[in-house]
């Protein structure tokens, strides 16, 4: 299935940087359109090192219980060295309650006052027909 | 690791679900600009109502899903489109060939469960990497609506086909312009001493794979020209070199193809005064032998991309340089590249009319050689033993760790040799007509392996995957259409360049007939071409077959009746319950063509079949081998079943050693049991011939009826007794078996062979020891353990109280000639070789500095 890229871009106003799904048409700031089980990965385009966290919908960083360790269903990826791309992909995963459509916010753990620094993966699961 | 759904954690704070898809911002208002794109999204759901309604005119299936919807381009009944051509002139396949990534469609199946005919498609934009010819643009298309209909992105397409002809030099540049930021982990995190040097995913992907048996380094590249009778070294057909992309400077690539040129156009026209020396000549042979200033820019480089790896990654990084250095003072090849690297060999052309061949003029007279090519001192005056065979091969991506990924995003291509063969169908079917044929390239394009992904709740593949790999495509296109016209013969050039599955063809469509003419790019001698009538065959990953496929005179009743109907299958038990899929559909229209024409009739004989194709005899064989492939049991993420040759994966190490210029009888065994799998057994450089198979599994048929055999007291196919199950061919007890059945002693393994346990009945296998096809890929029957349930849960014990496992085998005989050096042999379903089932065979001519007389 699918392998998507969001791009990490200086933001086009204020001095941080932004998320910028890897699509044509597709601006900062914009949901990556996905499906359960697709993997993204993050390509750091900027100068500074950036970490895609998971947050809630109002961007507030889940804790580290629910998203560490490394490689948890809810664990973006590491840090993002300048010029580099994420490790580990993530794996969109299906919330327990198992819904049809879902969001994935997340926001740069190492900029969380950056207010362009803020993401969404909007997930549904796989057509079936 | 968490890797199954159990294991999920919701938080409580975690998003709540949305109850409806927005392709805009949310919270903005219903805009008119949204009321016009539902107003447009409404008419194009017409539109392609209506063009899967032509589709259907053409072929019975197509399925264009709702939800991401395919361009135009890529629905079902579209006219096959031809792939570029690279073509040889004056001796010489030039060509520049650059390995870049680009977002392409790839199509998904819908559902992704196993693929039945009514399977749908969705298409996503995808970054792949590609083979394209230097200056050749993608064709651009869009999505009808759809969130991914903003844009306009590429399609899928195989990299050009090469033409050249035997005898000819390949003279290739190949540039590595991959952005690896494109593709997370597909940079070689081996070189940066963390994470274990393998991709990862947070579905638990590498579990216990370890590197480099791993996925890995995906935007490294290197080219296999896979069915070459050359040389395994330097700059040929030697897979162990791995080109690293280009190093960039403000987000551009440094390397490029102007930027080499000038040391190229020296090297290549250096290669070429050496290659003409003699059909055996290797050059060059030392890193010296290449342009100093290209050796040097690579020293630069290398020591620039290790300088970088250490500022990211601190001290411990791996360093490409020095690996190389060391390897050069060794006086062997160097392994790493930057961005670059310049492929040159000759194919060889075999001239002589008989075989073997006679020593040359030149060690006759002690003179220096022929008027046509001067003698090599290298080559010992040694004469060519076999030859490039003129046919169908290709070319794909071959780095251990990325194989799979590569060759999946659609890194193939064919490669077409010619020789006397199309000369003789040309005078057949009239000048330069082969070179106007359809060539086939099958693939199952994809992106990351189903392994990468999180598994199902309760084990195999999650919904993230896509069962039985992705759906076939030929030239990038799903079940597309091709043109014939009325009683018309056309030829068919198929590659199977799926890493994963095998494409069994059920036989002709109705009123068609098809008649085979080689396989793995070798042509058939005339009593396998005559007898290759409308048969059904299979091409396993990496096999190819010529066929010649002759129209009916009017045009189908039904559209079904011209579709080319196949089953997607790993192994032969998979044929039972495999659906039958279309591949493709052929339209008829146009002019009728004569039937007494040459245009409407098979060629009465095979091509003029080369001496140095002669059978190999069982006198010849100087050494026998045994290998032993193993599929450990299926587990899948994290703990994937484990691939192995001879209970090793591959370290690099030497599995098989054989003497040059000789010939070897090998039994290729298969331990794989559970989810039975019959690996593709492929070796570079030597095809080989087929001299005994054993299937334990193979079904028990009547061969007056072709179907099992019924018992006369229950009107249904014979029980086995021992087994509970369906009578097969094989039984492990010595009374009551079935007609046709054939004993094998559960304690002696010396029985479990086609000939059975002799002496309580002989099984009369009837393998040909005469007019054997060539193969460079096989499947090797899955092995058998019998079970004494037809549940298939007690095993079958032997009188030590041991579980019977019966592996399968086939025995091959290849002549190891012409060419010495390393190359590798693997199993080609190739998730499983970049996962270890591989192992290097070295190729030694001996020659000792003793005398005794």
């Amino acid at each position: 299935m699918p392998d998507w890229s969001i791009k990490i871009v200086s933001a086009s106003s204020g001095g941080g940087a932004a998320f910028q799904p890897d699509l044509q048409g597709y601006s900062q700031g914009d949901p990556l359109p996905a499906q359960q089980d697709d993997l993204v990965s993050w390509n750091n385009t900027t100068d500074d090192t950036h970490q895609p966290w998971p947050t809630d919908s109002n961007y507030n960083p889940l804790s580290e219980a629910d998203v560490l360790p490394r490689g948890s269903a809810n664990y973006l990826s590491d840090p993002i060295p300048a010029g580099e791309s994420s490790r580990p992909s993530y794996d969109v995963a299906q919330p327990d309650d198992s819904p049809q459509t879902w969001i994935v916010y997340y926001f740069c753990k190492l900029h969380p006052t950056i207010e362009t620094e803020r993401g969404s993966i909007e997930a549904t699961i796989p057509p079936s027909a | 690791m968490p890797t199954n759904e159990s294991s999920l954690k919701r938080p409580k704070n975690f998003p709540t679900s949305i109850n409806r898809r927005t392709w805009y911002p949310a919270g903005r208002p219903l805009s008119t600009l949204a009321i016009l794109y539902l107003r447009m999204a409404s008419v194009f759901t017409i539109l392609i109502a209506l063009q899967a309604s032509r589709a259907r005119a053409q072929t019975p299936t197509p399925s264009p899903s709702p939800v991401n919807p395919c361009p135009t381009q890529l629905m079902p009944g579209q006219t096959l489109i031809p792939v570029p051509v690279t073509g040889s002139s004056e001796g010489r396949l030039r060509g520049t060939i650059i390995l870049s990534d680009e977002q392409e469609w790839m199509t998904f199946r819908v559902p992704a469960s196993a693929p039945t005919n009514a399977s749908g498609a969705q298409c996503l934009p995808q970054y792949v990497r590609t083979f394209r010819e230097y200056g050749a643009r993608p064709t651009m298309a869009a999505a009808p609506y759809g969130p991914y209909a903003r844009g306009t992105y590429a399609l899928p397409r195989p990299g050009p086909t090469f033409r050249a002809r035997v005898g000819d030099l390949v003279q290739l540049t190949f540039i590595n312009q991959i952005n690896p930021a494109d593709f997370g982990d597909s940079i070689d995190r081996g070189e940066t001493g963390r994470g274990g040097g393998c991709d990862e995913s947070s579905g638990g992907y590498p579990g216990s794979d370890k590197f480099p048996d791993c996925f890995h380094g995906s935007s490294t590249g290197n080219i296999h020209f896979h069915g070459t009778h050359t040389n395994p070294n330097t700059t040929a057909d030697n897979v162990f070199i791995e080109v690293r992309p280009s190093l960039r400077e403000k987000g551009k690539p440094i390397v490029t193809p102007e930027s080499v040129a000038p040391s190229f156009d020296k090297f290549f026209a250096k290669c070429e005064v050496e290659l003409s020396r003699s059909q055996l000549r290797e050059w060059p042979r030392t890193w010296s032998d290449l342009p100093s200033d290209w050796t040097d820019l690579q020293k630069k480089l290398l020591k620039d991309y290790d300088a970088q790896l250490e500022k990211n990654y601190g001290p411990g990084v791996r360093k490409l340089w020095p690996i190389d250095e060391a390897q050069l003072k060794q006086g062997a090849w160097p392994q790493y590249y930057i961005g670059s690297f310049p492929f040159c060999y000759r194919l060889p052309a075999y001239k002589e009319m008989k075989w073997p061949p006679a020593p040359p003029a030149a060690m006759q007279m002690g003179g220096a050689g022929t008027a046509e090519i001067q003698m090599d001192a290298d080559t010992d005056g040694r004469p060519l033993i076999m030859g490039q065979s003129p046919g169908t091969h290709w070319y794909h991506a071959h780095k251990h760790g990325s194989t799979a990924i590569n060759v999946a995003n659609g890194m193939t291509g064919a490669f077409i040799i010619e020789g006397q063969y199309d000369d003789d169908l040309n005078n057949w079917y009239g000048s330069g007509w082969t070179r106007t044929q359809p060539v086939l390239v099958i693939n199952q394009l994809g992106v990351s392996p189903n392994l990468m992904r999180k598994p199902a709740s309760g084990g195999g593949p999650g919904p993230g995957s896509q069962d039985k790999g992705p759906d076939f495509s030929i030239n990038g296109q799903l079940k597309p259409l091709i043109q014939m016209q009325p009683g018309e013969v056309q030829m068919w050039r198929i590659v199977n360049t799926s890493g994963r599955a095998g494409v069994y063809f059920l036989g002709p469509p109705k009123g068609f007939q098809w008649k085979q003419l080689a396989q793995d790019g070798v042509q058939f001698n005339d009593v396998n071409y005559q007898s290759h009538l409308n048969r059904p065959f299979l091409l396993a990953a990496g096999n190819r077959a010529d066929i010649l496929v002759k129209a009916p005179t009017s045009a189908c009743a039904n559209p079904s009746d011209c579709s080319v109907m196949v089953k997607n299958e790993v192994d032969p038990q998979d044929l039972a319950v495999a659906k039958p899929l279309t591949l493709l559909s052929i339209n008829i229209a146009g002019q009728p063509v004569d039937p007494k024409s040459n245009a409407g009739n098979f060629i009465p004989n095979a091509p003029t079949f080369p001496a140095f194709l002669a059978d190999i005899k069982k006198d010849e064989v100087t050494a026998t081998k045994q290998l032993l492939f193993a599929a450990g049991p299926p587990g899948g993420t994290p703990n994937p079943a484990q691939q192995t040759i001879d209970g090793k994966k591959f370290d690099g190490e030497v599995g098989a050693v054989v003497l040059l210029n000789k010939v070897e009888e090998w039994k290729i065994m298969n331990a794989t049991y559970a989810a039975p799998i019959s690996h593709p057994f492929h070796i570079h450089i030597n095809p080989f011939q087929i001299v005994e198979v054993f299937d334990p599994n193979q079904p028990l048929i009547d061969p007056k009826t072709g179907q099992p055999p019924i018992d006369p007291k229950t009107g249904k196919p014979y029980i086995d007794p021992q087994t509970n199950k369906v009578a097969t061919k094989y039984a492990f007890h010595d009374q009551g078996r079935a007609p046709g059945q054939c004993y094998l002693d559960p304690n002696n393994p010396e029985t479990w062979n086609p000939r059975g346990s002799l002496p309580l009945q002989p099984c009369n296998p009837s393998a040909p020891q005469s007019n054997l096809i060539w193969w460079d890929v096989f499947p090797i029957p899955s092995g058998y353990a019998p079970t004494t349930d037809a549940a298939g849960n007690n095993p079958l014990l032997n009188s030590n109280g041991k579980a019977v496992q019966v592996p399968g085998y086939f025995k091959m005989r290849s002549r190891f000639v012409d060419y010495a050096g390393f190359y590798v042999l693997h199993c080609h379903i190739l998730a499983h070789e970049d996962r270890g089932m591989m192992t290097i065979v070295e190729v030694t001519s001996v020659r000792t500095p003793y005398s005794h007389h």
